[in-house]
């Protein structure tokens, strides 16, 4: 953004006094151009800025409108209202309301980021040049331009153009809006040599050189920054955790590289079985295959807990395999996860091997009455919501013939589950074997009913 | 056949070419009297210890049964023994070859190749396991086990003892990978499994289990104990880790009475429970009376732990550099461990290869510096350490941490000499060109253009990166899961199950925690966001943190504060100034300690109020690197400040100016810099040069030789 010390050298010397004085804008136009290119323009225009805000730099009138006229000439090309500087355009003929009382009251405002007002003369002329201009006013030259009497002269209308460039600006962010110049004038009204005694606003050329490099030379001029309203930022707090560092506990667990010991080993029988088994859960085995896991199984009662029949598996080895599934759980009936086994075996889908099984085992071992109960209510429910008339049909038949065998055996207390078994024969009397359960019901019923308490017989307990 | 053995000498598992000779369906040669004979006198050299003879027995094995994945698998175990446990590179080669064969060798039954495998499995897992690997350990073992539901496991393998080891193992690996909860359900089925054992199979004596080898030798009822104890070890970490304090005193109050454990390792459980309750002093005491003497396990350096722990609990009672000085003897304890395993062997064995605790220390080290106010120190640890554990979301928050307080030490750099003296830069020109030069800025937008934010770095942009690494790594909020509607009852399981979010190398994160979390990386988001100029990314997280329900105080404060900051330069200066109310703050509005929640019920623990030590009360628990504003007085003052900027901005000069002087008047001396530059800039704005002259005049005498006029 900044200038060199030559760009800074030929922009004065197109600003300078003489040059100003004499020659006209058509001049001064093609001297400027000689010395800068489009690329220049922003940067050039933005020191043009900061010195007509210093007056000081730009002390004479006719450096003043010539540089108002380069701001213009600039951009000449473009309308107007495209020009970057077009909001110096509308300061200038529009002073902030402060300035127009500043005579009177001197002390009160002091506005270092304006520029200060323009005579009638330079607005007429100002108004002109960009609403306007012709090319006999490019003849002119500064001084005479300061010179024309205005007062009865018809202006122009800006007003129009004027309003465009105020919307324009009013685009802006207000947050750009709000930037000022960082330069802030501070005369020091001491002398600093000999001749400007009692002289104090005395223009030292030297002195107003090396301020205009300060101010615009180098990478840290003061043309790169503005001074806005600038929010306090708070960091925010450090993060409270708690458990954050590592706590390190020792370890006292060896874990050590091991031998396998079944290197070379014979496919054991345990192999063999678990082999079989894995088979058993896909498809029926032969009945050799068979003897041979149950023979296994009777032979060794802990191989059950090896070959790896997890409760997940066991509706497979039943619907497969019921007489392995018999043998197995069995084998099973005192590990510790036998509830989960029987859980898995009363929510199973109901059919006639998983029924053989249920009747098989209540022949063998004692199962408690809940999950028997528990079962007989799954059968009795499973009837009732198939769809399959067919289905339904023989699922029935089976089911009755399962309770009479459960009853006949007196495994259960028909007293239990007299009202839903009851229900259930009603509900498919069509069913000859519904009506058979129905009647052996009956006549038990009709029997002198046991006193309760007093038991049918050893599985009533169960 | 001769030639076709002299083919399988070569350690190729080429089954076609041994298939024809092959008297089982899995190709393998059948095996002969003589096979027998070498693998039974190899077993009982290597039971024996006597490893070189084994070896020799095995390499006789192998050059004939060189297809065999068990005789290739115990002659890399056997000579790994020989070397003192030192070739594990061998090892690894030789599992590896032993596990190919495995897998081509056997049918695809379910289950079946897993038995058989087992030991292979296991001794993978080990090797990974001492190597450090305990992804791929646990990788190992999920592969291996894939058809064996683990309460099977027990179920399948015949050896028990096996299958407790794989079990303990795999607690343990789980535990080191920070799923506690997994590896609590592991040991549910181990437990069961043991008290399986003890009632069906005691002295069970099947002709198989006299071959079992060494390892299953503990069936007696002491073996038992320790299991038990063992277990319950392991148990009180898990709770601990889940931070299930109730449950976790209860398995303690069980452990201390159980007979058969090394004192120590519970020792430092119990110290780490009262640690994790806040008695930081109980914690120490623990800790400093714990036997010191008796490495528990090889490889591990008790003084190292010691000193690491000490470095815990002096974070704890808020005494970090203490802390610092203990992690340096941790340190010093680490590199000596590791020197000392190379004066001590050829090569080193397997428990040494991986001993180093060097990341854990380095992450340890880097949260003790950004404590003790060193970001720069902080930072060159936890950036070495993200690189190890680069999926703990709060490590990389730590990251940013630093970089921001790199960028900004405090909040009250800003009323700090040199800034302020930076508000008038200097004067140029003398005489009647003299000029004045009012600083362009706090400067806090760094508008570097550094595109290398991947560049670890103390700059804003790496911390933009740290910071959406860590929000990534979040769990979704829980708040935008319930703003989708409901799909299935996948997503209400999900939110039913709050799942621990993993924090390596530290214990995982419970859902307050991650909470929080969310809360300080969206805050520090949104900071850094301001800093890099990047205003509607600011916003969103703002946005984002003021709608949390686990915010802070502070958080909530400094919410609104950035949602002001990133709305002005939005142009929504209305909004900003809703934001905006000093007069509602309270004390609340400074805590920055998060809200206690009702989610919290574990750590609200009526009995234990009393034993707590006095100093550990909750007032205490607030950030240990002071935060500012400490008071309600000069958070109003801030606030007040920003309210002005916000008229300012919107050329409201009158408000501004009295919201400006609220807010000087609320800060006292110093003001920050930012109250210099407005207050000039709205004297000079509205012309007011000589009232901008005595600000000058009286706080930046130097620059001027003017005094005001008077007025």
């Amino acid at each position: 953004m900044a200038l060199s010390i030559k760009e800074l050298a030929s922009l004065l010397s197109v600003l300078s006094e003489e040059g100003t004085k004499t020659q006209t804008f058509e001049a001064l136009a093609s001297t400027f151009h000689g010395y800068f290119d489009k690329k220049d323009f922003f940067k050039v225009g933005s020191s043009i800025v900061l010195l007509l805000q210093n007056p000081d730099l730009l002390p004479y009138p006719t450096q003043k409108l010539a540089a108002i006229f380069l701001l213009y000439e600039m951009y000449r090309s473009d309308p107007v209202s495209a020009n970057p500087f077009a909001s110096v355009f509308v300061h200038l003929l529009n002073p902030p309301a402060a300035l127009a009382t500043e005579k009177t009251d001197k002390n009160q405002v002091e506005l270092h980021w304006a520029i200060t007002p323009i005579s009638p003369s330079e607005r007429y002329f100002l108004s002109q040049l960009i609403s306007s201009p012709t090319k006999e006013l490019f003849k002119k030259t500064c001084s005479q331009v300061l010179q024309m009497e205005v007062s009865n002269m018809q202006s122009y209308d800006v007003s129009g153009l004027q309003l465009t460039l105020v919307e324009r600006h009013s685009e802006m962010p207000h947050t750009s809006r709000s930037a000022m110049p960082c330069i802030v004038p501070d005369r020091d009204n001491k002398p600093t040599s000999f001749e400007q005694f009692g002289r104090p606003d005395t223009i030292n050329p030297d002195i107003q050189r090396q301020t205009a490099e300060a101010l615009l030379i180098g990478s840290k001029s003061p043309l790169e920054y503005s001074l806005r309203p600038e929010f306090i930022r708070l960091a925010p707090p450090i993060h409270i955790a708690e458990d954050e560092m590592v706590w390190m506990v020792p370890s006292d667990n060896e874990h050590k590289i091991t031998w396998d010991s079944a290197m070379c080993a014979n496919s054991s029988a345990s192999a063999e079985v678990r082999r079989l088994l894995v088979k058993a859960t896909k498809g029926a085995l032969t009945p050799a295959q068979c003897n041979q896991i149950c023979s296994q199984l009777k032979s060794d009662p802990k191989l059950i807990y090896h070959v790896g029949i997890s409760p997940q598996k066991l509706p497979d080895l039943v619907e497969n395999n019921p007489l392995v599934a018999i043998e197995a759980l069995l084998n099973l009936m005192s590990s510790n996860q036998i509830t989960e086994y029987f859980q898995v075996l009363v929510n199973m889908e109901m059919s006639l091997h998983s029924m053989e099984v249920v009747n098989r085992l209540t022949t063998q071992v004692d199962l408690p009455s809940e999950f028997i109960h528990l079962y007989i209510s799954n059968c009795i429910s499973t009837c009732e919501t198939i769809k399959d008339r067919y289905m339904q049909n023989r699922l029935v038949r089976l089911v009755c013939v399962f309770l009479q065998s459960l009853i006949r055996n007196k495994t259960i207390d028909v007293r239990d589950i007299f009202i839903e078994v009851q229900a259930f024969c009603i509900e498919f009397s069509r069913i000859r074997e519904a009506a058979g359960l129905f009647r052996l019901l009956k006549s038990l019923d009709s029997d002198a009913p046991p006193a309760p308490g007093q038991t049918q017989g050893p599985g009533a307990t169960r | 056949m001769s030639k076709q053995q002299q083919q399988t000498q070569i350690q190729k598992s080429d089954s076609s070419a041994s298939n024809t000779d092959s008297a089982s369906s899995s190709g393998m040669p059948a095996v002969t009297e003589q096979h027998k004979e070498l693998a039974t006198s190899a077993t009982q050299e290597f039971e024996k210890a006597n490893y070189s003879q084994s070896v020799s027995y095995m390499a006789k094995l192998h050059r004939q049964r060189g297809v065999d994945p068990k005789v290739v698998h115990n002659y890399a175990v056997a000579a790994f023994y020989h070397s003192n446990q030192c070739a594990v590179e061998e090892l690894k080669n030789g599992l590896n070859a032993a596990c190919q064969m495995a897998k081509s060798g056997e049918d695809p039954l379910d289950g079946i190749e897993d038995v058989e495998n087992a030991v292979l499995y296991f001794n993978q897992a080990v090797l990974n396991f001492y190597l450090k690997q305990y992804r791929a350990a646990l990788g190992v073992l999920d592969r291996g086990f894939q058809y064996i539901e683990p309460p099977a496991l027990q179920l399948q393998l015949q050896d028990e003892a096996l299958a407790q080891n794989v079990l303990l193992l795999w607690t343990e690996l789980h535990l080191c990978v920070g799923q506690p909860d997994k590896a609590l359900r592991v040991l549910g089925y181990l437990e069961k499994g043991t008290s399986n054992g003890k009632s069906g199979g005691q002295g069970s004596g099947t002709p198989e289990r006299g071959e079992q080898g060494k390892e299953g030798s503990s069936g007696t009822s002491e073996g038992n104990d320790a299991i038990k104890a063992k277990i319950c070890l392991f148990k009180t970490r898990c709770l601990a880790m889940m931070k299930s304090l109730k449950s976790c005193k209860r398995e303690i109050k069980t452990l201390v009475s159980s007979p058969g454990l090394a004192g120590t390792a519970v020792q430092y459980v119990r110290a780490y429970f009262e640690y994790l309750r806040g008695n930081s002093k109980k914690a120490q005491k623990i800790l400093t009376s714990a036997p010191t003497t008796g490495i528990p396990s090889a490889g591990q350096s008790l003084q190292l732990m010691f000193h690491n722990n000490m470095a815990c609990i002096h974070l704890q009672m808020r005494r970090p550099h203490t802390g610092a000085h203990h992690l340096q003897r941790a340190w010093q304890e680490n590199e000596k461990a590791m020197k000392e395993v190379k004066a001590t062997s050829k090569g080193k064995p397997i428990q040494y290869v991986a001993i180093s605790r060097h990341y854990e220390l380095l992450y340890n080290m880097g949260i003790q510096a950004l404590h003790c106010c060193k970001p720069s120190q902080a930072f060159d640890c936890l950036v070495v350490a993200s690189q190890v554990y680069q999926v703990n979301p709060r490590l990389w928050l730590r990251l940013a941490e630093c970089c921001v307080m790199h960028h900004r030490e405090s909040n009250d750099d800003d009323s700090k000499l040199e800034k302020r003296q930076q508000v008038i830069q200097g004067s140029v020109g003398s005489g009647y060109h003299r000029k004045l030069i009012v600083g362009p800025g706090t400067g806090q937008n760094k508008t570097s253009n550094n595109p290398a934010a991947a560049v670890p770095a103390l700059s804003m942009e790496f911390a933009s990166m740290c910071l959406s690494n860590a929000l990534n790594l979040l769990p979704p909020d829980p708040l935008d899961v319930e703003i989708t509607p409901v799909e299935d009852n996948d997503t209400t399981k999900a939110a039913a199950e709050p799942a621990l979010v993993p924090a390596p190398p530290a214990s995982p994160m419970r859902p307050t925690e991650v909470a929080n979390l969310r809360c300080s990386i969206l805050a520090a988001s949104a900071y850094v966001a301001l800093c890099l100029n990047d205003f509607r990314v600011a916003l969103k997280h703002a946005q984002n943190l003021l709608r949390q329900p686990r915010l802070s105080g502070a958080q909530r404060y400094v919410g609104n504060m950035y949602m002001a900051e990133a709305l002005v330069a939005t142009e929504r200066i209305a909004d900003a100034i809703g934001h905006l109310n000093p007069d509602a703050l309270t004390a609340a509005d400074v805590s920055t300690v998060p809200p206690e929640g009702k989610a919290d019920p574990e750590k609200i623990d009526k009995n234990d109020k009393g034993e707590r030590d006095a100093s550990d009360s909750a007032e205490d628990k607030g950030a240990l690197v002071a935060w500012i504003p400490r008071d309600v007085q000069k958070a109003k003052a801030f606030m007040q400040h920003n309210l002005a900027v916000c008229h300012a901005t919107r050329t409201e000069y009158d408000k501004a100016n009295k919201f400006l002087t609220e807010g000087s008047q609320n800060n006292g001396t110093p003001l920050p810099a930012q109250m210099y530059y407005l207050k000039l800039y709205l004297d000079l704005m509205e012309g007011r040069r000589q009232v901008a002259q005595a600000v000058i005049k009286d706080h930046f005498g130097h620059v001027t030789p003017n005094r005001p006029q008077s007025l």
